[in-house]
């Protein structure tokens, strides 16, 4: 017995000594996995069309080793971005940082912010046009934007201008996507898949060094979202809660039953996307009853994922940090 | 722009005078001076009760103060020099860009004399550069227009109601 139970006790020394190298190794790797500087998500703007003060228009920054990404820029995108500068720390956001965006498509709700995004980062100081990529009609809509404020521009770069040394800033490249990679730095690579909207609309996903996060912009659910994420660490995806709709005229339904994704339909959807982490936003809700005394609770929003998926689910708020 | 006419009807000013009236108020525009951008208006509101003008982005402005006579509320656009110094200090021809600036905006202490020249009521500065310069009191911008102006002068915030 006693030599049996050296003999164990010797059997497990070795193994503890065989393991450790192996455990040592992932100890480091897990060090060295963990970089620096982690990927954030920034909710900017966790809104839709209601004029809600404390839900600004949809926008969201993805940021990357002091590199901000913004996916769709809703009003109010450039003050919340110096919000997150001012309140957060994230320097990253600082307006004149403001250089590359994607937008998921071209409803006025995610894009009324343009021209801020160009013309005021630009007036306090970003000298390099923006990189913008979006669906068909973003050029369009860039020169109608830029041409809109040609008096603007005029004044600025002329001889008296405040501008007149940085007379590139305003510019902007706009690239008309489609659906795979899109583009692709020493940071992260932006993959755009189709979504199913009122028009011309895609979804994005971003890998960086450390993580992979997907938004869904305004969409039913889809099977090219549930494969971009495909166990993803973050799917950031719009909903409307089932009391909310049920309120909505029925001319509404139809149009959110077509284009956009119930609670119901993104616990589905979620549960075969696998997220590590479902982060609602674009949601028919309200912080405050006195801002739409119909739109649902945050909690009752939650309540109604959670009834029906298991996985980890928040309600995205504006200035979140994921 | 046929397609544009259901979401707003649109009408360009090119010289001052009277823009629109309905039952509330009676609006009347004036050319201010903030070169290069030409045209550019003050507004003033007449109601029942009350008469208010917003100045815009204006040089001190002699349309401004016909425009402003007699009104209960000015609301005019302020700048503080030595912080405009600060603000752009960073940026290549510092002092060219302090000039260029203070030639097409209003000092607070300009703003006052413009006040009592026009004789208004209150003062409301808004519109303020430099606009983050924790060193630029509320005290110093109201101590500002003081100098020149005997009536109320109110340091505006954003959902102040005057």
């Amino acid at each position: 017995m006693n030599t049996r139970r050296q003999i164990s006790q010797l059997l497990s020394v070795a193994m503890i000594l065989l393991a450790l190298p192996a455990m040592m190794t992932q100890a480091e790797a897990q060090i060295t996995a963990t970089p620096t500087s982690k990927t954030q998500v920034v909710l900017l703007g966790t809104g839709n069309p209601q004029p809600d003060p404390d839900r600004s228009g949809p926008a969201t920054a993805i940021v990357v080793n002091g590199s901000a990404y913004l996916v769709d820029f809703g009003p109010g995108v450039v003050r919340r971005a110096k919000a997150a500068v001012i309140e957060k720390g994230i320097t990253a956001l600082e307006p004149t940082n403001l250089r590359v965006a994607f937008v998921t498509h071209l409803h006025s709700d995610h894009t009324v912010g343009y021209p801020d995004l160009i013309f005021s980062t630009w007036t306090i100081g970003r000298r390099v046009p923006l990189e913008v990529y979006g669906p068909k009609g973003i050029k369009a809509m860039t020169e109608h934007v830029i041409e809109a404020w040609r008096a603007d521009i005029e004044t600025r770069t002329n001889a008296d201008g405040n501008q007149r040394d940085f007379p590139e800033g305003y510019k902007v490249n706009a690239h008309e996507i489609s659906a795979g990679v899109v583009y692709k730095d020493a940071n992260v690579t932006v993959t755009a898949f189709p979504t199913r909207h009122a028009m011309e609309s895609y979804g994005y996903r971003f890998d960086t060094p450390d993580r992979s996060i997907v938004i869904s912009g305004d969409t039913n659910p889809t099977q090219a979202t549930i494969d971009a994420c495909r166990g993803c660490d973050v799917l950031i995806h719009e909903a409307n809660t089932l009391a909310w709709l049920a309120k909505r005229p029925e001319t509404f339904q139809a149009f959110a039953a077509k284009y956009h994704t119930t609670t119901a339909q993104l616990a589905e959807l979620a549960a075969k996307a696998r997220p590590r982490l479902l982060i609602v936003y674009h949601a028919s809700i309200a912080l405050r009853p006195a801002v739409s005394p119909v739109a649902s609770s945050p909690e009752e929003l939650l309540k109604e994922v959670q009834s029906r998926y298991p996985g980890k689910v928040v309600v995205g708020r504006d200035l979140d940090i994921y | 722009m046929i397609y544009f006419g259901r979401l707003a009807h649109v009408h360009e000013l090119t010289r001052g005078g009277p823009v629109m009236q309905d039952e509330n108020v009676k609006v009347t525009a004036a050319l201010v001076d903030h070169p290069p951008t030409v045209p550019a208006f003050g507004y003033r509101f007449d109601g029942h009760d009350r008469s208010v003008v917003i100045s815009g982005d204006t040089a001190p402005s002699d349309n401004l103060i016909r425009l402003a006579r007699g009104a209960d509320v000015l609301v005019h656009e302020a700048l503080y020099a030595p912080g405009v110094e600060r603000l752009v200090a960073s940026v290549p021809n510092a002092a060219t860009r302090t000039q260029s600036i203070l030639s097409h905006h209003t000092t607070a202490e300009d703003a006052g004399r413009v006040a009592q020249a026009a004789g208004v009521k209150t003062l409301v500065l808004s519109h303020f550069v430099p606009a983050e310069d924790p060193a630029v009191t509320d005290r110093m911008w109201s101590d500002a227009a003081r100098k020149h102006f005997g009536g109320q002068v109110i340091v505006g915030k954003d959902l102040l109601e005057i």
